[in-house]
């Protein structure tokens, strides 16, 4: 009885409660509602949110902007300039690469390597997981075929390996073996190797000619080519074959700009994300002060920048003159004034800074200050004076290098001029005629500019200074003793290299056929929202580090 | 002689111009100092690949053989021969820059031709107030200006301000999306619209307007005087009094009388300014980096690339003669009295 009164009140009570539950309240459903949505909306916020941290949405591609153009094609073979190095380098690699930030050499195709006891012959063992873009496996045959084509087609920068190697052969599918034709220096060796015109090619597709535009070969690198209308855009795309590391962005576009104004204002409205070589150092100014776009600055040796003398012609002749002239320039004072003391660094060797057996010669015999007392002195020694001044033609040329040419010509005029002594006219002619006139040996005292063909010190010696080599720079400097150290460095191991090295520049400092004036950073301006620029002394500006987070 | 031998007479004579033309441009290239394989120079490439690289561009061959050579691809074979460093065709790079000056020249006309007569008939309608001296030195001032500071006033004053695009023909991302559509003739806006962009269509638009303005305007002033001045002269003839008297309206007498009166005229300077467009378009294009067939011949004459300077001349001459040839022809059906 009494558990059926419990049962029945149980199930009373039930059913209002259920009842009750059947006719909410209306606010107590508004309640309901609101703080359910609000629960959700919380979650879902926290939930994107988190997702968002973890991956933030990329951008699937970059627009970089450039005054540089591909001049010639994209075979590894022909190209040699900026531009089409730089693409090649990011669509393939060789068997020793410089690692991003540090630019130390590294292995890459290369897994380990032997040298024999004289020096000569060098075994390398390469990586068995990389392969080319249509998915050929990459063999020790390959890197030999390569090798070869190279030396066969004798391009324009074949001499960077044909000088090097004597012969090379596959002792097995992961095994090169290659006869150097001197002992040489390993870390110069690995240089070499690591040249663009040594990259692998995929014998299958490559032909035994050069590959001309629009077309290029299948590399391994991050990167492949995907379309490309010469003179106005070049695509590249991932290559999905890659062993390496995916590029942090799929699809990079390369803009061309004909000048650093039309570059300037195309990043400047968003049209580019990047805007890599070249603005003027006074652009880069204006929008470092802006602030809305950022600028990345970076070590740099491309290129660096010099005074060249003509020593058949007088008064060059005379090295108390080329001295003169060296005690009176003041680096510092363009580096302060035109590069706002931030994109370039004043440069007293040929060999630049950050580099194996650097020396500040120059600095050492000149100081880093003008001394027109000293300058004065060696001028009136040779027979000049106030009233019998020393009247030089000083030759820029306006176009291939800064847009601010024109500035540091006058710069070094007044900087002459200082001496009271010296009268310098100033004279500019565009790139064609400028080097007629420097080949055809009608000027006598002109500015140039370096771009390194490898990152070594030997390419900043050998060009200049080596009778044998120097002949395309019409300096007609040759110093047998100088010829002998330059021959014997690249053959010493790398403590004794550097004595050598240092001996060399005192030499060319105290002759003076050449002057090095400054070496110029690199800078990039891109949007915001950009990251990944590195830039370092490998001077190669990787695509595949770039990204950047989608906007909005 | 006839319409029809007029033009036969003239389409003749077109290959002769050409030879001289070429003549001039060939001798013109060879004076100034350096050579296509110049640019390479600089560099510690080795002498001899330097001089094989000459060899296979012929430039080691006698000048005089360099000549018959080029005028026996130009003109027998009807090839312009290939870049001196990438060795693309010629005809590749005019027939992907050409569209572009095109469009450029019929955007500059049509800026030109309306500012031009707008400003010619309403110095023609008001001639007793101020508007005549002022668009007299409009005339002046516009037709005296650098192309190129015009441009870059209009790049810093108007597309700054109004965020227009101040370079290229398109953003780059349209660019190689344009060419990766199925339908191409190479002409920007034809392209997007027969492929269905239209947003492509619309950044074309956007990317013209200010190269077209900087182009249009600069020869606007002939127009604008053209207009002026032969309106102005029907206006005291006896056929617009008659008008008058028959109490026609002022405008209408103007634009139905005045303005017919200058079809003529405007004609014969549309068809001389083509050549002048062409030169400005050198100019309005290295200023923009439009990519149309001045900016081909800029960097061609930097670059010492004889192929592309003398191919983009030849497209030019063809161009200009064909023109003035449509414009002869024009003559002859706007006009009655003009017999050949």
């Amino acid at each position: 009885m009494l558990r059926n009164s419990i049962k029945e009140m149980f199930i009373k009570s039930m059913r209002k409660s259920m009842a009750s539950m059947r006719k909410p309240s209306t606010k107590v459903l508004i309640a309901a509602l609101v703080a359910a949505l609000a629960v959700i909306t919380i979650a879902a916020y926290t939930l994107f949110w988190q997702a968002s941290l973890k991956t933030p949405k990329m951008k699937e591609v970059l627009i970089i902007g450039t005054t540089d153009s591909v001049q010639s094609t994209l075979d590894p073979c022909e190209a040699y300039d900026y531009l089409g190095v730089n693409i090649i380098q990011n669509m393939g690699e060789g068997l020793f690469k410089y690692e991003p930030e540090t630019a130390k050499l590294v292995n890459s195709l290369a897994v380990s390597y032997t040298i024999s006891s004289d020096g000569k012959v060098w075994e390398i063992k390469i990586r068995t997981d990389a392969k080319f873009q249509d998915g050929t496996p990459l063999t020790a045959h390959a890197v030999v075929w390569s090798w070869n084509r190279t030396i066969t087609l004798n391009q324009d920068p074949a001499f960077l390996i044909g000088d090097l190697i004597e012969k090379a052969e596959a002792v097995s599918d992961d095994t090169v073996r290659v006869y150097l034709k001197a002992p040489f220096e390993e870390t110069y060796v690995k240089s070499l190797l690591a040249t663009w015109v040594a990259f692998p090619v995929n014998p299958k597709t490559s032909p035994m000619e050069v590959v001309e535009p629009p077309g290029t070969l299948d590399m391994i690198g991050p990167y492949k080519l995907g379309s490309w209308k010469p003179g106005e855009y070049l695509e590249l795309v991932e290559n999905p074959n890659y062993y390496g590391e995916k590029p942090k962005t799929l699809r990079i576009i390369i803009r061309f700009y004909k000048d650093a104004q039309s570059l300037r204002l195309a990043v400047e409205n968003g049209e580019v994300d990047i805007a890599f070589r070249t603005l003027s150092p006074a652009d880069v100014k204006d929008i470092t002060e802006q602030g809305k776009l950022q600028v990345v600055a970076g070590p740099g040796i491309a290129p660096i920048r010099y005074m060249v003398f003509n020593l058949n012609k007088e008064p060059f002749n005379d090295k108390r003159v080329r001295q003169a002239i060296a005690y009176l320039i003041d680096r510092e004072q363009i580096v302060n004034t035109v590069f706002m003391g931030k994109f370039a660094q004043p440069l007293y060797s040929m060999v630049p800074i950050g580099f194996l057996g650097h020396k500040d010669s120059f600095k050492e015999r000149y100081g880093s200050k003008p001394d027109i007392e000293a300058a004065r002195k060696l001028l009136i020694e040779a027979g000049y004076n106030e009233s019998k001044p020393l009247r030089i033609e000083l030759w820029y040329t306006p176009v291939r290098y800064t847009p601010a040419e024109p500035d540091i010509a006058a710069l070094l005029k007044q900087q002459l001029e200082a001496s009271g002594i010296i009268k310098v006219e100033l004279k500019s002619a565009d790139w064609a005629t400028y080097r007629t006139l420097m080949r055809e040996e009608k000027i006598a005292c002109w500015l140039l500019g370096w771009y390194p063909d490898f990152l070594d010190p030997d390419n900043y010696v050998r060009p200049f200074y080596h009778s044998s080599a120097n002949a395309w720079v019409h300096v007609h400097y040759a110093n047998p003793e100088v010829d002998q150290l330059i021959n014997e460095q690249v053959l010493q191991p790398t403590e004794q290299r550097i004595q050598t090295l240092g001996k060399i520049q005192d030499i060319v400092a105290d002759d003076a056929p050449i002057i090095p004036l400054w070496q110029e950073g690199q800078f990039a301006v891109a949007q915001p929202n950009v990251k990944g620029i590195v830039l370092d002394y490998s001077q190669i500006f990787r695509y595949y580090l770039l990204y950047a987070e989608a906007q909005g | 002689m006839g319409l029809k031998e007029h033009v036969l007479y003239r389409l003749a004579l077109t290959p002769l111009m050409l030879l001289v033309l070429l003549t001039l441009v060939f001798v013109l290239m060879r004076v100034l100092p350096g050579d296509p394989i110049t640019m390479l120079e600089g560099k510690n490439i080795p002498e001899e690949v330097l001089a094989r690289r000459r060899a296979e561009l012929g430039l080691d061959k006698p000048l005089h053989e360099q000549y018959l050579n080029y005028l026996y691809s130009v003109f027998v074979r009807l090839d312009l021969g290939v870049t001196a460093l990438e060795r693309v065709p010629v005809g590749y790079f005019i027939a992907a820059r050409l569209p572009a000056t095109v469009d450029l020249t019929i955007a500059a006309t049509v800026v030109a031709l309306g500012i031009g007569v707008l400003m010619g008939i309403l110095s023609a309608r008001y001639e007793e107030s101020w508007f005549p001296q002022f668009a007299r030195v409009y005339s002046s001032v516009v037709y005296s200006i650098p192309v190129f500071y015009l441009g870059l006033m209009l790049q810093v004053g108007v597309a700054r301000p109004y965020g227009l695009p101040t370079t290229g023909r398109l953003n780059p991302l349209n660019m190689v999306l344009l060419d990766s559509l199925p339908v191409k003739t190479g002409f920007v806006l034809l392209d997007s619209l027969l492929n269905g962009r239209l947003d492509i269509a619309a950044d074309y638009i956007t990317h013209i307007i200010l190269p077209a303005l900087t182009l249009g305007v600069y020869i606007s002033g002939v127009f604008t005087r053209v207009t002026y001045l032969s309106v102005s002269e029907a206006m005291v003839q006896d056929y617009t009094r008659a008008a008058r008297a028959r109490g026609i309206g002022e405008w209408r007498v103007v634009t139905r009388y005045g303005f017919r009166n200058a079809l003529i005229p405007l004609l014969t300077m549309a068809g001389l300014q083509v050549a002048a467009l062409l030169g400005g378009a050198v100019l309005t294009e290295t200023t923009f980096n439009w990519e149309g067939l001045g900016l081909l011949v800029y960097e061609g004459i930097l670059k010492r690339d004889y192929a592309i300077v003398q191919g983009t001349v030849t497209i030019y001459a063809l161009i200009v003669a064909v023109v003035s040839l449509v414009v002869d022809v024009a003559y002859a059906l706007v006009d009655p009295r003009v017999r050949y």
